[in-house]
């Protein structure tokens, strides 16, 4: 059986119905369910796998299917998960459930995301919903680091392909050290000055600093050509940054292009991060130049005003890729209270905390899904409660009922009182 | 019908067929009987009402359409002998679903019932109208009634909160002879409820605000109903094949206007008493095609404010009784049966009285 999870773990789509068959029926040619540890095997899974589930019930079926997860069977979970799907009107609660299986059972967050964001429509809303918002926010970024590793494999397709530009980190120069943070600090309000995210979301913002940490991370050499070259986007924007002491730094912004070739080299730009406006600005102009992306008009304020809780966001940006969270916690709360108005330390203040609150969640999310049980079906639970109302203000007839009305019966009065 | 029929119609009745769905249409025949024996000193008098209803349900524009008649019969037999019969008023109700977040409803009530009745009919209806005495049905009808209700629906979680709002529009009518051109109060009603389901287990509260505009005789305003609140509470579990039902209902009648000396004023006390209604109900159904229902209720009308001695004085009443039935589904037809008794006294135990209730109903679908 574990054979069987780890052949679903590698698959690298998203399953559907006919593909479960299809993977129940190719499993064991996959060596999956091999006798070798049938002693084992608790005798409920004897049964084989690919029997059409006993039960035809969806209620019975999704029941099964949580049974089957929760003694760690999630083959046969996810077959009888999928049994239940078939029916017209599926349970609301099934994708949470099939999420939950891809998700802590599979581990395939990629699978689990869309699962769980079916239940969203659905109008139960409240506290579930923002606990699989929570969840669906980690999951992503667990997706991107899946996404990650699979781009790193040779022959993997270039992960930032359709990205205008990408960013790495500004390299040392000089004898003296700058202080840490500074160099991805600058370059990541750069990138955002100039529209690099896809969209706003946390995830798309945080994606090129994963994909270059995990470069960074699988190549001791990396540099910053190498790096344009695997990422694939457009342009890479890096550079150098020295040292000159007295807060002021020089830096020379360069851009690569997706071959690797050093395409700009940008005038060297000599600034105080005491004054951080106008080093700012003097960046973007030279990284617009360098990338041939036009300057926003009016130019931006930066989005951290001042040096400390700059560097204080680079440094934490560095301990979120590095996984530790609780780090990166401490340094944003810092650079939060400096710079209160920054969306940029507020956003990954908030994706820090979640996913500070997530690291111990995967027992959480079944017991969501445990606690989901109870609630009713939202469909149902309108309906009954509009007829209840409906009853109320337009009781039906007696004469149908042969019962008395719930409204007591007005007699007339056409008589004058004396 | 001979067996050799009867076999293979039953057959076909037995084949599974869904009897609710809003896209055939259904009809429900039947019948009921309700009797009453009350008791006052040594002077018994019975009471018999009769009801043969009639309703179709026809799927109209993605809705439903309801007509619903009947024919009542009523007879009071001991210390005097009267009866009187008659056609009911004939309503006609759709519905209809707004998205998933609302219900409309127009309803309107033809004045097709019996009207116009003389002195020892309309005695004998006065007797039926009565709160204490709870006969199902109390009236021949109204006028031409006409109304819309809207109830909008809000779910969260294990919450659903529900408002609706009513008009009813009543039309003039001649309730007995001698009384022409009578107008009823038009009647507004306001509607909120909140259920809080917990797996099978739905706990309810509803309450109901009714305010009735006068009443008028050629114009003239005579009466005003006290505003109404009623407050519904249960619990209901929803089993699959058990269903079970435990609901109180309290309402609460305000003072009443009247036309008193040229002056329109309220009442000086509220000759309203309230009602306390305990129900219970449960309802199990061992085999698709069977269900066994049984029912306990208890009704507890509070006396009105005015002293014992004063002519409008009303006492107060009690009613508990049982009952149980079953239906048995066959195919597109079911068939169900219901036997009630009720033991109550009226005017602070004065009058004791039982009651029977049988009824009987066939519902089709085709």
């Amino acid at each position: 059986m574990k054979n069987c999870t780890r052949f679903i773990r590698r698959l690298p789509v998203r399953l559907t119905v006919r593909a479960v068959a299809a993977l129940l029926t190719a499993a064991p040619l996959a060596g999956c369910g091999g006798s070798h540890r049938l002693a084992q095997i608790p005798k409920a899974q004897l049964a084989p796998v690919f029997a059409v589930p006993s039960a035809s019930d969806p209620a019975k079926l999704q029941k099964s299917a949580y049974a089957h997860y929760r003694r760690g069977d999630y083959v046969r979970a996810l077959r009888d998960a999928y049994g239940a799907a078939r029916d017209a009107s599926p349970d609301f609660r099934l994708p949470v459930l099939i999420g939950l299986i891809y998700d802590t059972g599979f581990d395939r967050p990629d699978l689990a995301i869309p699962e769980y964001r079916q239940f969203l429509h659905t109008p139960p809303g409240g506290k579930y919903v923002r606990r699989l918002q929570q969840r669906i926010h980690y999951l992503h970024r667990l997706a991107q680091e899946r996404e990650t590793t699979l781009a790193l494999q040779p022959g993997a397709p270039s992960p930032l392909q359709t990205a205008p530009f990408a960013v790495y980190p500004l390299q040392q120069a000089g004898p003296r050290q700058p202080e840490p943070g500074v160099e991805i600090g600058l370059l990541d309000m750069v990138f955002h000055g100039l529209g690099g995210p896809a969209d706003t979301s946390h995830t798309d913002a945080i994606r090129p600093h994963l994909l270059r940490h995990a470069f960074q991370s699988a190549h001791s050499d990396a540099t910053p050509d190498a790096f344009s070259r695997w990422v694939g986007a457009s342009a890479t924007l890096t550079g150098s940054l020295i040292d000159l002491g007295a807060h002021r730094v020089q830096i020379v912004l360069r851009v690569f292009d997706t071959e690797g070739r050093l395409s700009h080299t940008g005038q060297p730009i000599t600034g105080s991060l005491s004054d951080l406006r106008a080093l700012y600005h003097a960046l973007l102009g030279s990284a617009s130049e360098g990338l041939d992306i036009p300057l926003p008009s009016p130019l931006p304020e930066p989005d951290i005003p001042s040096p400390l809780p700059l560097v204080l966001y680079g440094q934490a940006l560095e301990d979120y890729l590095s996984g530790r969270l609780s780090d990166a916690h401490r340094r944003l709360a810092d650079a939060g209270r400096l710079a209160p108005d920054s969306h940029l330390i507020a956003d990954a203040q908030e994706r820090t905390e979640q996913e500070l609150a997530e690291t111990s969640g995967d027992h959480a999310m079944a017991d969501v899904y445990r606690d989901m049980m109870a609630l009713p079906d939202p469909s149902e639970a309108m309906e009954r409660r509009l007829q209840a109302t409906h009853t109320l203000a337009v009781p039906p007839p007696s004469a149908l009922t042969g019962a008395e009305s719930l409204q007591p019966y007005k007699p007339s009065r056409p008589e004058v009182t004396p | 019908m001979n067996a050799r029929r009867l076999i293979p119609l039953i057959f076909l009745l037995c084949l599974p067929h869904p009897v609710r769905c809003a896209t055939q249409m259904e009809a429900d025949l039947g019948g009921f009987m309700h009797q009453i024996t009350l008791r006052r000193d040594t002077t018994v008098t019975r009471i018999r009402q009769w009801v043969s209803p009639l309703q179709i349900r026809l799927p109209l524009a993605g809705g439903a359409l309801d007509i619903q008649t009947a024919l009542m019969y009523v007879a009071q037999s001991g210390a005097s002998s009267e009866e009187v019969w008659g056609p009911l008023n004939t309503r006609f109700a759709g519905t209809w679903k707004l998205g998933r977040r609302a219900l409309i409803s127009l309803h309107a009530s033809l004045p097709t019932g019996k009207r116009t009745l003389d002195a020892q009919s309309a005695e004998l209806l006065r007797t039926l109208a009565r709160n204490d005495l709870n006969f199902p049905v109390r009236t021949f009808g109204d006028g031409l009634d006409i109304g819309t209700d809207l109830s909008l629906v809000r779910q969260s979680g294990h919450l659903s909160l529900s408002l609706g709002a009513g008009y009813t529009r009543k039309g003039a009518y001649d309730p007995v002879a001698g009384a022409t051109n009578y107008k009823p109060g038009d009647e507004a009603t306001i509607t909120v409820g909140l259920d809080y389901t917990w797996r099978r287990l739905v706990y309810r509260v509803s309450a109901a605000g009714a305010h009735r505009l006068t009443d008028r005789v050629d114009g003239l305003a005579v009466f005003q109903n006290g505003k109404q609140i009623l407050v519904q509470t249960g619990v209901y579990y929803e089993g699959l094949s058990l269903r079970l039902q435990a609901e109180i209902v309290d309402i609460v009648r305000m003072k009443n206007r009247l036309l008193d000396h040229s002056l329109f004023l309220y009442e000086f006390r509220d000759s309203n008493g309230n009602d306390l209604r305990v129900h219970l109900k449960a309802n199990w159904s061992p085999i698709r095609i069977l269900a066994l229902f049984a029912e306990a209720n208890l009704k507890h009308i509070t006396a009105n404010t005015y002293p014992v001695d004063s002519p409008l004085y009303q006492g107060r009443a009690r009613i508990w009784g049982a009952g149980g039935g079953m239906a048995i589904t066959l195919g597109k037809a079911r068939l169900s049966f219901h036997i009630t008794r009720q033991d109550g006294s009226a005017v602070d135990r004065t009058v004791l009285f039982s009651t029977h209730n049988y009824r009987g109903t066939l519902s089709l679908a085709f």
